[in-house]
């Protein structure tokens, strides 16, 4: 089979931006590395069907942020995907393979925001967007990503015991 | 350092480095991406031959209806292309693909690529890739989801039943029975083909072990 022009620039595409793209959907997923490794191959399908518009609109990186976004957020809408369980305690690990120093805390953490808000604080503050582009990635005004993120944010905190508030010191005439 | 400095810090310490992606990965990547490609070309396709035969048999219907309002009896309508230019059949030697292997080909055309489920025939110098029919000659075998007989004029390719339509004011679509496969032969209107060549290419036509049934 003869490779065509699409298939050249498409290789150099995923050899430059699949493992980051594998890390945002790793983000996304809460550590699911299996759900995140689907997500990006039915990605970089939508990029080869669609390459002269995923070409032409902003660059090719941001259009596959747009559809592995997306695609999680679709995925999490589907009936047979079992939804986020809230418990009382957070699980010992993310389910990561062992040789990958993440922080297990944290992305199960993030596996207790509802999609969209997940999607908004990976936007903002682990892909570091502006507002403005996360809005243009999830399709939503600007103020929907400032309160989806702070609210997901200030969740984060509730759910990571040692991000909870910490008592002020007692003052010294207190100590006797 | 508060609360929410040390949280984002941490979130910003999820992002990862762009390393490096293996060859094998990229290659599975590009063989998966183009499946689909394929897929969705022969979903099209299959669309394409379904409005042709709606086509046909409102043009039957057509030409039946005005038979009822005049003497003469109710004839099968004809195809009547208008090719871009003409073309000429010569005799191919080179190299074949799996699945299909041909004799003759358009002046000027090369075999682009094949594919399990399509040969593509493209002029010299097309590199629009097989899931690209336009312009081109395709051979595949008819999908394995159709169901309904063929629909065209009665042919015979080769001493055997096959059945040749137009759609999109002149493309050719030559379904046959080779003896062993129902065969599809799509000629692009700006090839210039008539009808007896597409009949003639097909007669060239052998289908070989490789050859799959496409879905959809």
């Amino acid at each position: 089979m003869r490779p065509t022009p699409r298939d050249a620039e498409f290789e150099e595409f995923v050899r430059s931006n699949r493992s980051r793209l594998l890390g945002t959907a790793t983000v996304l997923t809460a550590g699911d590395h299996h759900l995140a490794e689907d997500l990006v191959q039915g990605t970089l399908v939508r990029m080869y069907l669609a390459w002269g518009r995923a070409t032409k609109r902003g660059g090719a990186a941001a259009y596959a942020r747009r559809v592995l976004v997306n695609s999680f957020i679709d995925h999490r809408r589907r009936p047979s995907v079992s939804r986020e369980t809230a418990t009382a305690e957070l699980p010992d690990r993310a389910g990561a393979p062992a040789e990958e120093p993440v922080d297990a805390a944290l992305l199960a953490a993030l596996g207790t925001l509802a999609p969209r808000m997940r999607a908004a604080v990976v936007l903002r503050h682990v892909l570091d967007l502006s507002v403005e582009d996360a809005a243009e990635v999830l399709g939503c005004s600007e103020g929907t990503v400032k309160s989806q993120t702070a609210r997901g944010l200030a969740r984060l905190r509730e759910v990571l015991p040692e991000l909870a508030p910490v008592p002020p010191p007692p003052l010294e005439g207190d100590l006797a | 350092m508060t609360d929410l400095d040390d949280l984002t810090g941490r979130l910003q310490r999820l992002d990862t480095q762009p390393s490096a992606t293996p060859d094998e990965t990229v290659r599975r990547d590009l063989l998966r991406a183009r499946g689909a490609a394929r897929r969705r070309a022969a979903r099209r396709f299959t669309a394409g031959i379904g409005v042709a035969a709606v086509t046909a048999v409102g043009v039957t219907l057509v030409v039946s209806n005005q038979g009822t309002t005049s003497d003469q009896p109710p004839t099968i309508a004809q195809p009547s292309p208008t090719p871009d230019a003409t073309a000429q059949l010569v005799a191919y030697t080179g190299a074949q693909q799996p699945g299909f292997v041909v004799t003759k080909v358009p002046e000027g055309f090369v075999l682009e690529g094949a594919t399990p489920f399509n040969l593509n025939i493209a002029r010299a110098g097309d590199t629009s890739g097989l899931d690209v029919f336009q312009d081109k000659l395709v051979v595949m075998l008819e999908s394995s989801s159709v169901t309904t007989p063929p629909e065209g004029d009665p042919v015979k390719v080769g001493g055997l039943d096959g059945w040749l339509r137009t759609s999109e004011g002149g493309t050719w679509t030559l379904t046959y029975d080779d003896g062993a496969h129902r065969v599809v032969v799509q000629a692009w209107k700006s090839l210039g083909l008539t009808a007896e060549q597409v009949v003639e290419f097909a007669e060239g036509v052998t289908v070989t072990a490789e050859a799959q049934a496409g879905v959809g």
